[in-house]
């Protein structure tokens, strides 16, 4: 029970210090005043745009101290209160911002993932049953690759073969059109973020191929006379997949982040995009929404695996 | 003990292919002591002949990798599961049959279809009294609202929502009578109620009222005569008092709109107006769709709109419009990107129209603020500037460089004014001669370091290109002036321009159908706290051109004022023009009739203007 405990408060304290760096940096480094009310947030020589700008301290708490508004922002987030977005075109809530654009995302980094999964398995598979060989060596060279890549050059590379030169896949996401085509149109984004992570995946999992194969239990199973295959599927996989899906799982926060680029180079309007326009707009509300979903969910899957591992293996709690 | 199945001992049997061995029964094994003992164990779970399914040594390594399982099973979970249903996309609304128009020779257009046009930015809101429109908010805002008046396409003013409009002799007030039995997307009527209640919202706006205050009095500024009939009465006379109307401040919206809007600004997504579309959804960022409007007062005027629909898709990377358009994902766009001109020309199912008589390019200087208070730097700036190294580098043979606000072809041309620049050896004489004064500023620092003057130019951004652009102007600004970068977004630039926070910027602007009605960039009484003369520079003698190009004796003394007002901007040296925008609208092949525009009284206007499109005539090739 104090493992637990601990372990819990620790996240806790993790997420109100990413919580008060975001708060703080934001709040010192932007003036969401000219978001709120435009150029009238400068005209401070005018008695009634001074009188606009004092309402719209009034209104969002610009005119407390830090830490008071920080302690307000806290207090409505974990209520589930997002605050609204720093906008002059009305102030639509976070929340309802946050609604309409994470499902994208969830959307694309799940098909990521199951790109990442179903390519990284066979290939593993492939390697590990030929370590050490020519073609072994070549699947390094390219995992390597993928993995030194940036992304953007991945997205811009598929974007100019499949999209533009082959014609064989759409070039952007359309959001109102119908749910087939919107899958299909996130296949090209989705293998922007899953490719450099398949090759991740492999190496992990060929790592633990290769010293699963080299059991007794393997050699048993070639000695019985199983085909090469059956003996990689059934018998080395399944030992091998325990670190391999503690990865993928905690993989699948870290993706959210890395949706960012694919996002943008594929006008997919997701929270990725939502974060880099909020940060050039100085919306505090909406990136600090965000930053605190990405960095919760980084935490309560820790906090969860790290759970499951006291089931496990009790002596993780000693 | 484990007791083997069978006494005899059974040998495998060896393929000497690939030296592997089958087993008819796990009995003995002769490789090791260890695959013997798992063996035996196997066996007894052993469920087919031949074949061993190995289970793991034990049950509780099973149940760590279900645990496992479950925990990343639980890290999917964590994210929200499955998409948000899209907009709802109203059906395509039944088409009448087509009317006979000016299509092209034996092709009569055909009624129906969804054009979808990609635009250079997405806007945050399409109020015309609130919403800072450029030109893509103003080719979508021209789909959903009619102008009280609009262009020819011979650059005369008609009616066009109003019916009529009669100016007094002194040309100080001007009645105007709305045209009987339109109505609103919701419903409302069109009445002088409703076009006075917008331009006292408008008049009161902070930004757009700047556009309105200084040219109305307090009071009195619209009178109401009857249901249809009102007057104007401006400030000062001016002939083309209409002109004003065409474009933002004559789009006249719901009443009840307003008033929604006035409740909750996010509703200024979704405009309300008399014309040919009405709005169907948005989805930020994304798209933004209108639907015909089957109650148009123009259909029974002007004629059918054929289009079922318009879809406006924003996107920002003039490359990517090319190529959604080259693909048939857009059928319009529009771009001021020459890079891709050559593109479309190649390209035979495009059609390509520039329109290089709208804005120009230019530096733009702020006059209030040191250094560029003083004429002699910022003419040094301008003789340091590599305008035809800039031209030959971004533009690429496209288009032409600019000298002034206006082309050669324009009546109001003006010969004798060429822009200077490529002169540095003049710049660092006047740098020279300034910074020999040690000037310095307000605050005490010094305005020249090393005999240099100290300046910061300020762009808009992210881009590459404008970085690019930073950097060249750069190469011919470092030998007089020492230049820091200042890279904004959109939003911050223009506040900034507004507020007087800047030292240089790029800049877009003049090219009005009506060049008067470029005056509020220009007079004195628009320099303030929040200041539409962006550079600040207030010149008497131009308020006074201005005056008479808007009140002219003849059409004479206003070509010779507007020459004058050309020097003049030449002489304040608060430009530096460079090249004249070419905007360039790119179409594909089916779609037709864009330019077949005509007015109420059959007048054919204007079909482009700096990037902006109209949809009324417009209709699809199937």
């Amino acid at each position: 029970m104090r493992y637990y405990v601990q372990r819990v408060a620790l996240a806790i304290l993790l997420l109100l210090a990413v919580s008060m760096l975001t708060f703080g940096a934001l709040n010192v480094l932007g003036d969401p005043l000219f978001n709120i009310l435009g150029p009238v947030a400068g005209d401070v020589n005018n008695p009634e745009s001074v009188e606009m700008i004092n309402a719209a301290k009034r209104e969002f708490n610009l005119d407390r101290s830090l830490p008071v508004r920080y302690g307000l922002w806290v207090s409505d987030f974990v209520q589930g209160d997002f605050g609204v977005t720093f906008s002059s075109t009305g102030q639509p809530p976070v929340s309802g911002v946050i609604s309409e654009r994470l499902p994208r995302t969830i959307t694309l980094v799940l098909m990521a993932q199951f790109f990442a999964i179903f390519v990284s398995i066979p290939w593993a598979l492939i390697t590990a049953s030929r370590a050490g060989k020519v073609s072994d060596r070549i699947s390094t060279i390219n995992a390597f690759f993928l993995v030194a890549m940036p992304n953007f050059a991945i997205a811009v590379i598929l974007k100019f073969v499949f999209s533009i030169k082959l014609g064989w896949m759409p070039l952007t996401y359309t959001a109102d059109d119908p749910l087939r085509s919107r899958i299909f149109q996130m296949v090209l984004p989705a293998l922007t973020i899953g490719l450099p992570v398949a090759a991740v995946y492999q190496r992990l999992l060929r790592t633990d191929l290769i010293t699963t194969l080299q059991q007794d239990f393997i050699l048993l199973a070639r000695t019985k006379g199983l085909s090469k295959w059956r003996i990689l599927f059934v018998h080395a996989l399944r030992p091998s997949l325990f670190s391999f899906i503690t990865v993928v799982g905690l993989n699948t926060g870290a993706l959210i982040g890395g949706s960012i680029v694919s996002e943008t180079v594929f006008r997919i309007p997701g929270i990725g995009s939502t974060l880099v326009e909020s940060v050039l707009r100085n919306d505090f509300p909406v990136v600090l929404a965000i930053v605190m979903i990405v960095a919760s969910s980084f935490v309560i899957i820790n906090l969860l695996v790290d759970f499951a591992y006291t089931l496990i293996d009790p002596r993780v709690r000693r | 003990m484990i007791v083997p199945r069978t006494e005899e001992p059974i040998v495998p049997q060896q393929n000497k292919k690939d030296n592997s061995y089958k087993w008819p029964k796990c009995v003995t094994i002769v490789t090791s002591e260890t695959a013997l003992r798992v063996c035996q164990f196997a066996t007894r779970h052993h469920k087919q002949g031949g074949n061993l399914k190995i289970y793991g040594q034990s049950s509780r390594r099973t149940r760590r990798i279900l645990g496992v399982t479950l925990v990343s099973l639980l890290s999917f979970a964590a994210a929200c599961g499955g998409d948000s249903s899209s907009d709802e996309t109203s059906a395509p609304t039944e088409s009448e049959a087509p009317a006979t128009s000016d299509a092209p020779v034996d092709e009569a257009p055909v009624a129906g279809g969804t054009l979808r046009v990609g635009l250079e930015a997405d806007v945050d809101g399409l109020d015309p009294t609130a919403s800072a429109l450029a030109v893509s908010g103003l080719t979508m805002a021209a789909a959903v609202f009619d102008p009280l008046f609009t262009f020819t396409a011979d650059d005369k003013v008609v009616p066009y929502l109003a019916e009529s409009i009669e100016p007094s002799a002194d040309f100080m007030v001007w009645t105007m009578t709305l045209r009987a039995g339109v109505v609103f997307h919701d419903g409302e009527p069109l009445t002088t109620d409703a076009v006075m209640k917008q331009f006292e919202i408008t008049r009161n706006d902070p930004l757009v009222g700047l556009a309105v205050r200084p040219y109305y009095p307090e009071t009195g500024a619209v009178v109401k005569i009857d249901d249809l009939t009102m007057e104007f009465h401006p400030l000062e006379a001016s002939q083309f008092f209409p002109s004003a109307l065409t474009a933002q401040l004559g789009y006249i919206a719901s009443p009840s709109w307003l008033d929604a809007v006035a409740a909750d600004a996010t509703l200024a997504q979704a405009p309300v107006g008399t014309g040919p579309f009405k709005f169907d959804s948005r989805t930020e960022d994304s798209m933004t769709k209108f639907v015909r409007n089957d109650a148009w007062w123009g259909t029974d005027i002007i004629g059918p709109v054929y289009l079922d629909a318009v879809e406006f898709y924003p996107v920002p990377d003039p490359s990517t419009r090319t190529e959604l358009l080259q693909n048939g994902d857009l059928d319009v766009i529009h771009t001021t990107d020459t890079d891709q001109f050559p593109t479309y020309r190649d390209d035979p199912t495009l059609t390509l129209d520039i329109d290089e008589d709208g804005e120009e390019y230019f530096l733009m200087i702020n006059t209030a603020k040191a250094p560029f208070d003083d004429i002699r730097v910022r003419q040094a700036l301008a003789l340091a500037t590599d305008r035809q190294g800039y031209y030959d580098l971004f533009n690429a043979g496209e288009g032409s460089m600019a000298d002034q606000m206006f082309v050669p072809e324009s009546p109001f041309y003006n010969p004798d004014v060429k822009q200077d620049g490529n002169d540095p050896a003049a710049a660092a004489v006047l740098v020279a001669e300034y910074c020999g004064e040690n000037p310095t500023a307000e605050d005490g620092s010094a305005l020249c370091t090393d005999g240099k003057v100290n300046m910061e130019y300020q762009w808009s951004g992210p881009s590459v290109l404008a970085t690019r652009i930073a950097d060249f102007y750069n190469e011919g600004w470092s030998e007089s002036f020492n230049v820091t970068f200042d890279e904004k977004s959109q939003a911050d630039h223009i506040q900034e321009a507004a507020l007087g926070i800047y030292n240089v910027v790029g800049w877009r602007q003049f090219g009005a159908e009506n060049p008067g009605d470029d005056r509020v960039w220009l007079e004195c009484r628009n320099i303030g706290g929040i200041s539409l003369n962006w550079p600040r520079y207030c010149d008497e003698e131009r308020d006074a051109l201005i005056k008479e190009i808007a009140n002219p004796a003849t059409p004479e003394a206003r070509t010779a004022s507007l020459q004058q007002l050309v020097q003049n901007l030449h002489d304040s040296y608060a430009y530096i023009f460079m090249t004249y925008s070419s905007w360039a609208v790119v179409q594909s092949e089916k779609v037709q009739g864009s330019c077949d525009r005509v007015g109420p009284d059959g007048d054919s206007l204007v079909c482009r203007t700096n990037g902006r499109m109209y949809f009324t005539s417009t209709w699809l090739r199937s």
